[in-house]
C-alpha cells in the first residue's frame, strides 16, 4: 500500500467513529497498534465535544454529558470536519440539531440551541435575533442560572430574541411572540 | 514559555522576567484584539512561533491564504523561530485535530522534505521540525523514528525542536528505551526543547501537556544541559492551565536545577 493510501486508510477508519472494525487497518499498523486508534478517535471527539460545550452551555446542560457526547459523535460523523477551525464548526450544530430532531427526538434540545448559537455567535457573525418555540426563552435562562426549571414550551407559537447590550453588557430579550 | 491567551494581561502588565514566549499561531490568524496584546508582549519579550496545521506530513495542497497569512504574521513580529510537527492532520480536506504519526518510509520521506523544501523557500526562512510521540506504529518502517528525524533534517536542512517529554512519553507507551533515542538524536541541529506533563488515561500516558513537567523529564533535560548542549526549553501547558504565578514558579524551579542553584 503506498503513502497515500496508508494515510487514507487511517484517516477514514479514525473518522468512523462508531466503528470497531480493523480490517483495513490490519493491512498498515503493526498489530500491537490496532485498539490504540481508539485513542485518536477519543481525542477528536473530546476536542470537538469541548468546543461545542464553550458555545452551547445550555444544550450540553440540558443533554447531560454522555448524551451531549453522543449527539457530538453524530454530528462529526454526519458532517465531516472540513474546516481547521472547529468554532467555525460549531456554528453548524445547532442547525444539525434541527435537521436530525428526528432520531434525538428533543425538541427542546433543537430550540436551546438556537438561542446558544445567537449567545455565542451573534456579535462575531452580525445576526441579532433569532426565532424559537414560545417559552424557551426562560427555560434557557433557567438552565444556564443552573436553577430547577418547571416550565415547559408552547409548540404551537413562536417568540423572536434578540442579543442586546445594556450598560456594556450583552442580554436576551424578548421582542415579540406570535 | 508558550504563551496561553489567559495570562497575556498578567504580563503585559507586571512584566515577568521570562526569557521568551512561543506563540501558537494557529490562534493569531483571525484578526481581534489579541493582535494589539501580542504587539505589545513583542516589543519587551523574545518570540517564537510554534503551529501544528502545516499538515508536513499530509498529502493535500497546501491551503494558500492560511500560509500567505503565516508569511505575513512572520513578516510583522519577526519570530526567531517557526516550528511545526513531523506529523500529519488532515487528509483529503478533513481535518483530525490532532498530530498523526508519519509512516517511515522512503515515499513518507519524500514526500516531507518536498513540503518542508517548498515552506521554507516561501517563508523564506528554516523551519523547525518538531517530534511527536504516537501511539501506533505504521508497519514496514524503513526507518527507525530518530533516523528519520536525522534524514529529513539532513535532506531539508531544518532545524529541530527536541520535545523531551515526547520521547519520553513515547519510550514509555512502547516500551522503548529512551536513551537511544536522545544518544541517536542530532541535538546539534536542535535550536530549542521543550518540557510539559502528560496524563494517565488506562495503561497509556497522554501527552496531554495538561500537567506539571515530570521530574523525570527535568533530569532528561539536565543531562543534556551537562553535556554541554546549552539548549534552551519552552515549558508548556495548553489544558488545565494554571494562573500564571504558578506555571513562572515551575519554570524558574527548572532554570534553578540546569543552573546548579536546587
Amino acid at each position: 500500500m503506498d503513502y497515500n493510501d496508508q494515510l487514507k486508510t487511517l484517516s477514514e477508519c479514525i473518522f468512523a467513529l462508531e466503528s470497531s472494525s480493523t480490517t483495513d487497518l490490519e493491512e498498515i499498523l503493526e498489530s500491537g497498534s490496532l485498539a490504540n486508534v481508539q485513542v485518536y478517535k477519543n481525542r477528536l471527539i473530546e476536542t470537538v465535544s469541548r468546543v461545542l460545550r464553550v458555545h452551547y452551555p445550555a444544550t450540553y446542560l440540558r443533554a447531560n454529558d454522555v448524551h451531549f457526547k453522543r449527539l457530538c459523535v453524530s454530528f462529526i460523523v454526519d458532517i465531516g470536519i472540513t474546516t481547521y477551525n472547529i468554532d467555525d464548526l460549531a456554528r453548524r450544530f445547532s442547525s444539525f440539531l434541527e435537521e436530525t430532531v428526528g432520531d434525538h427526538e428533543d425538541e427542546l434540545l433543537v430550540q436551546l440551541a438556537k438561542i446558544d448559537q445567537l449567545w455565542s455567535f451573534a456579535s462575531l457573525d452580525g445576526i441579532s435575533e433569532v426565532t424559537v418555540l414560545s417559552g424557551t426563552l426562560y427555560i434557557w435562562q433557567d438552565i444556564i442560572a443552573n436553577q430547577p426549571s418547571n416550565r415547559s414550551f408552547d409548540p404551537s407559537k413562536f417568540e423572536t430574541i434578540e442579543l442586546a447590550e445594556v450598560a456594556g453588557e450583552p442580554v436576551l430579550r424578548l421582542i415579540s411572540s406570535i | 514559555m508558550a504563551l496561553q491567551f489567559p495570562h497575556i494581561d498578567y504580563i503585559l502588565k507586571e512584566r515577568p522576567k521570562v526569557p521568551w514566549f512561543e506563540i501558537d499561531i494557529d490562534r493569531f490568524v483571525d484578526d481581534g484584539i489579541h493582535h494589539a496584546q501580542l504587539k505589545k508582549l513583542r516589543a519587551h519579550y523574545p518570540i517564537v512561533f510554534h503551529c501544528r496545521s502545516l499538515n508536513l506530513g499530509g498529502v493535500d495542497k497546501f491551503p494558500g491564504q492560511q500560509i500567505i497569512m503565516y508569511k505575513s504574521l512572520i513578516d510583522l513580529y519577526e519570530p526567531e523561530w517557526f516550528s511545526d510537527h513531523l506529523c500529519w492532520t488532515s487528509f483529503n480536506g478533513h481535518f483530525h485535530h490532532d498530530l498523526l504519526p508519519v509512516p517511515r518510509t522512503t515515499e513518507g520521506l519524500i514526500n516531507l522534505t518536498q513540503r518542508i523544501d517548498f515552506l521554507q523557500e516561501f517563508f523564506d526562512r528554516s523551519l523547525v521540525i518538531q517530534n511527536i510521540s504516537s501511539y501506533i506504529e505504521f508497519d514496514g518502517a524503513d526507518f527507525s523514528e530518530v533516523e528519520f528525524i536525522k534524514e529529513v533534517q539532513r535532506r531539508s536542512g531544518c532545524k529541530l525542536l527536541l520535545d523531551i517529554s515526547s520521547v519520553l512519553i513515547d519510550s514509555k507507551n512502547k516500551n522503548r528505551d529512551p536513551n537511544d533515542f536522545f544518544a541517536e538524536y542530532p541535538i546539534e541541529k536542535a535550536v530549542y526543547g521543550r518540557l510539559s506533563g502528560g496524563a494517565f488515561v488506562k495503561d497509556l500516558i497522554m501527552d496531554s501537556r495538561s500537567n506539571s513537567v515530570n521530574e523525570m523529564d527535568i533530569q532528561m533535560y539536565q543531562s543534556i544541559w551537562d553535556s554541554g548542549v546549552k539548549l534552551p526549553v519552552a515549558l508548556t501547558r495548553s489544558a488545565d492551565i494554571p494562573p500564571f504565578k504558578d506555571l513562572e514558579d515551575e519554570r524558574q524551579k527548572i532554570e534553578g536545577c540546569i543552573s546548579g542553584l536546587q
